[in-house]
């Protein structure tokens, strides 16, 4: 089961890189030039987080196997708000 | 049955007696008040029946305010008033349901103000409990020491996933719950539904066949069984040996959402994962979007933050460094004046060094003109020319020498030829015979002979006189 595309981590990788950049930034003594590196490193893990967690569309599907023992899927019937 | 067997202590003195009659007279009927035929026929029941197994269909059923239940036992033929005290049953694991075979154990009394005999129930449990007790432990048992329970197989979670699996009853309260949890806390994720029976002979089958199905669809990052709560034997397929070795064998991480928080099924230990309700399956198998989202933006805002800071931080620094700079041109004039100083000794300097050296060139210079070989070269060529000349002289007289030598010592030598002595008039006197030169005529005797050579010829004579002038 593949997680994200060939070289972006996954969303949970990703929010972990994340974490550790803003700990080198925050505590860390890094020269100046390796901080502006680790912020641009860090605006573009956000942005690839954002991106991951509004990628996939929602959608409901009902799995059933016709005569031959093959996969085909129905849209289920979802209800929009509960009574 | 004789008389003693059915004396209590409750006794008035006058029945006691009128047994006695009875037993002595039969032609006395001994009659008893309501009450006491009814405490009799209590105490006669509580000591007969003072444990009883009773089984049958419960209806009936209430509960009034007082907390204890109050049904009907009953069969095809009969039926048996029970009652099942609030003391008693609120720690027992099973509660009578209208119209569910029950197994009761209890004692039978009476209820003498309305002379109604009952079941008092201590312990009640839906009939056939106890064997599918006994199959549940059993095969939890075996599985459990075959390894299947074992924590080292759970397989984590996956913390986004793209796509879900869910086992379960399409119409069932369950898939609802599910999907509408699910819709609030995490939207963006796929979900496919394998529809199957949750109760009844063919469910097993179903779930092991959707799982084994799911475990190879591609895509599936998570697998659910969800079922709504129900009794033992509703909840049955999920206790089963085929749905138990499917989830274990299944590749993909299982979730196991069946019945309620009480309810334990094998599948909930065989499981990766039990969820105890529907909500929390949700919050396993998905994270909370709207809370990532929110932890992103304080990220993000901290990342801002903190390079700010990091700039400020390098800014100061900056700053700091700058003022303790020295004033640049003050020093500025002070090296100027330093350096224009140092250039006049200088220039001073290598003046003086170069007139030195210019001295000393032209000293050495004049030494080495002394000694220049173009002097002794002319010199030299003069003594060169000179011995040349003095080598052609002697060169030349060397040649004429040796000829003018000779000729000297042929000169000397014609002088010195004895026969030019003789030539000059002189003659060689020499004794006979021997032939020796007489230079000394004192040594010759009178009449000795001599020869006498002169220039040209020789005489043979005989010496006259010899005088020694």
């Amino acid at each position: 089961m593949a997680k994200g595309k060939k070289e972006e981590p996954s969303f949970e990788a990703g929010l972990k890189r994340l974490e550790e950049v803003l700990d080198a930034l925050e505590h860390g003594d890094l020269p100046l030039e390796e901080a502006m590196r680790a912020f641009e490193e860090g605006v573009q893990l956000v942005r690839v987080c954002h991106k991951k967690l509004d990628e996939v569309e929602k959608r409901v599907e009902l799995l059933l196997k016709d005569d031959a023992g093959r996969f085909f899927t129905r849209p289920f019937p979802e209800e929009e708000g509960e009574a | 049955m004789g008389a003693a067997g059915i004396i209590s202590s409750r006794r008035t003195g006058k029945c006691d007696t009128i047994i006695r009659l009875i037993s002595m007279k039969p032609e006395l009927p001994h009659i008893y008040t309501v009450t006491a035929l009814t405490r009799e026929i209590r105490d006669r029941l509580e000591t007969y029946f003072s444990l009883v197994w009773v089984s049958g269909e419960v209806s009936n059923l209430r509960q009034p305010l007082s907390g204890h239940y109050y049904f009907t036992l009953k069969d095809a033929g009969s039926q048996l008033k029970a009652v099942l005290f609030k003391g008693s049953h609120q720690h027992m694991r099973f509660k009578p349901q209208e119209g569910s075979q029950f197994l009761c154990r209890g004692r039978l009394t009476v209820y003498e103000p309305r002379g109604e005999y009952q079941l008092v129930v201590d312990y009640l449990e839906p009939l056939g409990q106890g064997a599918l007790a006994l199959a549940f432990e059993a095969l939890k048992t075996r599985l459990k020491d075959e390894g299947l329970f074992a924590p080292e197989l759970k397989k984590p979670l996956p913390f986004l996933p793209r796509k879900i699996a869910l086992v379960t009853s399409p119409t069932g309260a369950a898939v609802k719950d599910f999907l509408r949890l699910l819709g609030q806390r995490c939207p963006n994720v796929e979900v496919l539904i394998y529809p199957v029976k949750v109760q009844g002979a063919e469910a097993a089958g179903e779930i092991a066949a959707a799982l084994n199905d799911l475990g190879a669809f591609p895509g599936v990052e998570v697998i659910v069984l969800a079922r709504g709560g129900g009794s033992l034997e509703d909840l049955w397929p999920f206790n089963e040996e085929v749905v138990a070795r499917a989830i274990h064998r299944c590749p993909v991480p299982v979730v196991s959402a069946v019945g309620h928080e009480v309810d334990f099924t094998i599948a909930d230990f065989v499981a990766d994962k039990r969820a105890p309700t529907p909500s929390a399956a949700v919050e396993l198998v998905a994270p909370d979007k709207a809370e990532l989202k929110r932890r992103l933006a304080r990220l993000g805002a901290t990342l801002a933050g903190a390079l700010a800071r990091r700039r400020d931080l390098a800014r100061q620094h900056l700053n700091l460094m700058a003022r303790q700079l020295p004033d640049v041109r003050r020093s500025l004039v002070d090296l100027r004046l330093k350096v224009d100083d140092k250039a006049e000794t200088l220039v001073r300097r290598v003046h003086r060094s170069v007139t030195r050296q210019a001295q000393a060139l032209r000293l050495a210079s004049s030494r080495l003109f002394l000694l220049s070989p173009r002097r002794s070269l002319t010199g030299a060529r003069q003594r060169l020319a000179q011995a040349a000349q003095m080598l052609g002289q002697s060169w030349r007289r060397r040649q004429t020498e040796p000829r003018r030598h000779l000729e000297n010592c042929q000169n000397q030598l014609e002088q010195l030829n004895p026969l030019a002595i003789l030539q000059r008039g002189y003659a060689v006197a020499t004794l006979l015979p021997q032939g020796t030169v007489i230079r000394d005529a004192t040594l010759v005797s009178p009449g000795a002979a001599i020869r006498v050579r002169v220039a040209q010829g020789r005489m043979d004579c005989e010496v006259k006189i010899v005088s020694s002038e």
